[in-house]
């Protein structure tokens, strides 16, 4: 674990030292992904805002599940960006380098490749979590931190095992940059609304195949105290972390069967 | 003058061609995005029923038009999203963009066969689907007219050349400035409310919606969107084509003028 950790904060180290030597990149990649979580959520809040609310979810309520969700996709924007551009690394055969050292792709990936502009959804979703909680302010309880920290990380290895599964269809395929930004979209526009709008199928879909719902959605019923009022009733309010785990097994499964099919560049 | 190259159709179509069928032949990618497609056409169509319900606003638009509406909203962002900017980005960072332009194809001709030869097949393999699922499972509408139905082709396909044109110009930074990845991605986020293929342009408050359509945005998606559903008729419709004519030939004109700007300042780099 401490060679682990090691390893990240040598790669994070010259990842960020690497970016800083160009600031107006720096800023504009920062500035580019924050700009674009800010006009995400203001497609919603200007629906919301028009219609007074979706499903008895109030428009702070719903801006501050959003945010949530865009903390996560930070995360996953600035750690584990490798996996969300995998089809290039495939493509320039940068996996093929990755593989013929000692450490696991999975270990080397996320600090070789860490990206700053991650930090833009981050601030942005700091930003959205703020603003909802002035104009909707959560339940005050003692656990409402540690609950919050339990589920931005349950919502980045939900996030993280998804995109796993798309990006490893690249060692097949070699092409999967559009499915890739399609699963992205989906999951920003799916997130932007509480789940409850949508149909039975489609909740039980985001829910059960891919579970955006355990991102902020389920888990903010808690904060709010309100009953559940989605399909599953009340047991999927706490189960965020189970959905993390079970996502992260399927995930790391496809992952691992993808890198044990993958012959190479040279070999396709 | 390397830059100046002829701009003859034959070259542009078999790039189109190339790119096209480059696309099509990852059907993984496009069966992925077909399911994500028809997936978010499902979650908006019943957003917006679910919105409709709520009722705090008497709806000016009937819900299935709506439906028909966000449904295309979002078949045509998923057509018009390309990797031109990273791509291109990248072979300017690397200095590979000296073997494009040595091509004997003018540069922003060849990246137009390049995009649209990905939008053509995204179109065709992905959003037809969508759309063919939607109808059968949704409440899709047909277009509203048949002038509507034979309008909406040419005003979706210059909605592509002002979507490319906006593209060709943020890529035209990277010249300056090496990387502009972070544009493109704040693009993408500004393009669903700014095209207007999430929220129609007469939900926006006040002033706002008739300030953005003064803007080249609409042009992408709202333009030829409410032309489908019916929203814009009759004379509107030509005035609506003229101006999307308009920003086409505007937005490709400033293209090639800071092109050729940029390859002056490609060659001091070179130099």
């Amino acid at each position: 674990m401490g060679t682990y950790l090691a390893l990240q904060m040598a790669y994070l180290h010259i990842g960020l030292k690497s970016a800083l030597q160009y600031r107006v990149n720096f800023v504009g990649g920062v500035l580019g992904l924050l700009t674009h979580s800010l006009f995400a959520a203001l497609g919603g809040i200007v629906l919301i805002d028009r219609f007074g609310g979706v499903e008895g979810w109030e428009l702070g309520q719903i801006v501050f599940m959003f945010g949530l969700t865009r903390i996560q996709t930070g995360v996953i924007y600035s750690v584990f960006r490798g996996i969300v551009g995998w089809e290039f690394y495939v493509q320039e055969g940068f996996v093929d380098r990755y593989l013929v050292r000692p450490r696991g792709l999975l270990t080397q990936v996320p600090g070789a490749e860490f990206d700053v502009s991650g930090f833009g959804p981050m601030i942005a979703g700091a930003g959205l979590v703020a603003f909802g909680a002035a104009i909707s302010p959560p339940n005050l309880t003692w656990w409402l931190v540690p609950w919050l920290a339990v589920v931005i990380s349950s919502g980045i290895v939900i996030q993280l095992s998804l995109t796993m599964i798309v990006a490893s269809f690249a060692f097949y395929n070699v092409q999967m940059g559009a499915a890739t930004n399609s699963l992205e979209r989906t999951a920003w526009q799916m997130n932007l609304f509480p789940a409850s709008a949508y149909s039975a199928g489609v909740q039980a879909l985001i829910t059960v195949a891919l579970p955006w719902a355990f991102m902020a959605f389920y888990p903010a019923h808690l904060l709010y105290g309100r009953d559940s009022d989605g399909l599953f009733g009340s047991p999927v309010l706490y189960l965020s972390p189970v959905a993390a785990m079970a996502a992260f097994a399927v995930g790391y499964g496809v992952w691992r069967r993808g890198i044990r099919k993958y012959q190479g560049m040279g070999g396709m | 003058m390397i830059h100046n190259r002829t701009s003859s159709l034959a070259p542009f179509l078999a790039i189109t061609q190339l790119h096209a069928r480059r696309t099509l032949v990852a059907r993984v990618d496009i069966l992925s995005n077909i399911a994500f497609g028809v997936l978010l056409a499902y979650g908006l169509a019943f957003l917006w029923q679910a919105l409709y319900r709520a009722e705090f606003v008497p709806p000016t638009v009937p819900i299935d038009r709506m439906v028909t509406y966000a449904i295309l909203g979002s078949v045509v962002t998923t057509s018009l999203q390309t990797g031109i900017v990273y791509y291109a980005n990248w072979r300017i960072r690397t200095g590979d963009i000296i073997f494009d332009i040595l091509r004997p194809i003018n540069w922003q001709v060849s990246l137009l066969g390049d995009f649209f030869g990905t939008v053509i097949a995204q179109f065709v393999a992905v959003a037809l689907p969508v759309v063919a699922i939607s109808a059968v499972f949704l409440d899709f509408r047909p277009p509203a007219s048949t002038v509507a139905a034979l309008v909406f082709g040419p005003s979706l396909i210059l909605g592509a050349l002002v979507s490319y044109s906006i593209v060709f110009l943020i890529l035209l930074l990277a010249f300056r400035y090496t990387q502009v990845g972070g544009i493109e991605s704040a693009m993408r986020g500004f393009r669903p409310l700014l095209t207007g293929a999430l929220v129609p342009l007469w939900f926006l408050p006040g002033g706002v919606g008739t300030a953005m359509e003064q803007l080249p945005f609409p042009a992408i998606a709202f333009t030829p969107l409410s032309i489908y559903i019916g929203e814009t008729e009759g004379a509107d419709i030509w005035v609506a084509l003229a101006r999307q004519a308009g920003w086409a030939v505007v937005l490709l004109a400033t293209g090639a003028y800071f092109a050729r700007r940029g390859m002056h300042k490609l060659s001091i780099q070179g130099g």
